[in-house]
């Protein structure tokens, strides 16, 4: 029981749950504006973790500038995805269930590819990055600089976000375009530019969160998939398009794998993992923080 | 002839294979109150739609200030100044009623001018200044009429369409939505409105299109249709 009160866990709990939120976040902007279910949204995480490593072993270029040039590698590549297949799709589909199941298709099929272009590239052995990774004390808590500069950005990532959402008038455009697409139609909102800026953004959040993890996960070609279903998990406990519902689920998915795996065992994580997912459809099944929100 | 501020010839719109309006004629003029008189389903709300850019035009010519808008996608109609209050009013519920007003100006014309603007809608509206920080989904149906309405105006419109505004409203507030509407003729905004009430709205109307199953039945100055005896019999009641 000591160990359940240590601050130890909260930290650990907090790191991985900033990372939650933030890929949490990227999907959603996507999912939300455009109706498009992004299941390689893990992959471009991995693309940002190796652009960490090759950057840091090929040039010694620290992390943190890695952050940078993930960002807008991964942006571009949202551009890119935009222009080349989501697009027409958009205009083409009709209704909203045909268009998700489209897309589904389309991102497994970029996903593949991805996958497999990196296991080329890059060979599947793992890799990782050592950086910053001495461990400290703070008091009770020991830990990393590098877990510390995880957490720091992850939440300026989100806050930063958040406050674009409002402060902004093509954040605002964007809220208005989750909410209602014909109606931000008609006060004149540019569509297809915020769907453009959407997708550069959600998966720019998923480069920068790949640089952070690069610094504590091992780098492998397929290492995308599980923080895939994390952040579909997350962005269904928050409510499909509730941005701000979707950073707190972040939070709560992170204290659930942490203590969970506390309480049992680490075998159990997965389980523990999808067994509350399941659990919150069954019981709540617009998530847990969807509230007046209607899921289309 | 000189060109007209609102145009409209031979318009066929509908939603996907189902037309709903069959070609019709009509013109707006600048600075007046057009309205459009029908039973429900008779094609108001299409032709609205269709002039805003909601609804394609599937087949005639809309056009505003001389030039033709139909092929136009609807951000680029708002962009010239054609602004629509849709029916349901459409309004962002979880945003807040400053951020729907906000969101309204996003059009280049409006945009420059947010915060005066603002001032002007929450001066008409005063109710929507005292609940600014208010998610607009908790608003009543009226104020949620007047946030549609006032963030129509953030857009600063040439030519305000209004679809229903008064549908489902208690007395008082329709009295409200339309002492508003007269206040904007007098700032010399161009309205083009569909309206359940129909005796109101012709007594604002310079003019006014009677529409049954999608065409044009009968036109006139809103005085003239308001004592018309078939106008009388089918939409008055009386």
């Amino acid at each position: 029981m000591d160990a359940f009160l240590s601050g130890q866990l909260l930290f650990s709990a907090l790191v991985i749950g900033s990372v939650y939120a933030l890929i949490g976040l990227g999907l959603n902007l996507v999912y939300g504006t455009m109706r498009l279910l992004n299941i390689a949204h893990g992959d471009l995480m991995m693309l940002g973790a190796y652009t960490s490593f090759w950057l840091l072993s090929l040039v010694g270029l620290s992390p943190i500038l890695s952050l940078l040039i993930a960002a807008l590698g991964a942006s571009a590549i949202g551009a890119a995805a935009y222009f080349g297949l989501f697009r027409r799709q958009i205009e083409i589909s009709g209704p909203v269930e045909k268009l998700e199941a489209n897309s589904l298709l389309l991102f497994f099929g970029l996903s593949v590819v991805v996958q497999n272009l990196a296991a080329l590239a890059f060979t599947a052995s793992p890799r990782a990055v050592p950086y910053l990774d001495q461990v400290f004390r703070v008091g009770e808590i020991s830990m990393t600089a590098n877990r510390l500069l995880t957490l720091g950005v992850a939440l300026a990532l989100c806050a930063a976000t958040v406050i674009f959402l409002r402060a902004n008038i093509y954040g605002l455009a964007i809220k208005a375009l989750i909410q209602n697409r014909d109606a931000a139609k008609i006060v004149g909102v540019k569509v297809e530019r915020v769907q453009l800026l959407s997708f550069m953004l959600g998966f720019g959040l998923a480069g920068l969160a790949g640089v952070l993890l690069s610094m504590t996960e091992q780098i492998s070609p397929f290492m995308g998939f599980p923080f895939t279903i994390a952040a579909f998990v997350v962005i269904i406990t928050g409510g499909l398009g509730n941005l701000t519902g979707g950073i707190i689920a972040g939070f709560l998915l992170g204290f659930i794998e942490i203590y969970g795996v506390v309480l049992t065992s680490q075998n159990a994580r997965s389980i523990i993992l999808y067994g509350v997912f399941v659990a919150i459809l069954l019981l709540r099944p617009q998530g847990l923080l969807g509230g007046r929100r209607v899921v289309r | 002839m000189g060109e007209r501020f609102l145009e409209i010839e031979g318009l066929v719109s509908g939603y996907g294979a189902v037309v709903a309006v069959h070609g019709i004629d009509f013109v707006v003029d600048a600075g007046k109150v057009a309205a459009l008189v029908g039973s429900n389903g008779a094609g108001k709300s299409t032709t609205l739609r269709a002039v805003s850019g909601l609804l394609p035009t599937v087949r005639g010519s809309i056009r505003f200030e001389g030039e033709e808008i139909s092929k136009l996608p609807a951000d680029q109609r708002v962009d010239r100044g054609i602004v629509m209050v849709p029916e349901g009013r459409l309004i962002f519920s979880q945003m807040s009623v400053e951020e729907n007003l906000r969101i309204g100006a996003f059009a280049p014309r409006g945009r420059r001018q947010t915060a005066q603007t603002l001032e002007t809608v929450y001066e008409m509206f005063p109710r929507l200044a005292e609940r600014r920080r208010q998610a607009g989904g908790t608003l009543s149906g009226g104020e949620q009429q007047m946030l549609a309405l006032g963030r129509g105006l953030m857009a600063r419109p040439k030519l305000l369409l209004l679809d229903e505004p008064t549908l489902g409203l208690a007395p008082m507030m329709a009295d409200t939505i339309f002492e508003a509407i007269r206040s904007l003729v007098s700032e010399k905004i161009t309205i083009l409105i569909a309206e359940q009430d129909v005796t109101r709205t012709l007594q604002q109307a310079s003019v006014g299109y009677v529409i049954e199953n999608g065409r044009i039945v009968a036109s006139g100055s809103g005085q003239d249709l308001l004592i018309d005896p078939s106008v009388k019999a089918a939409y008055l009641g009386i």
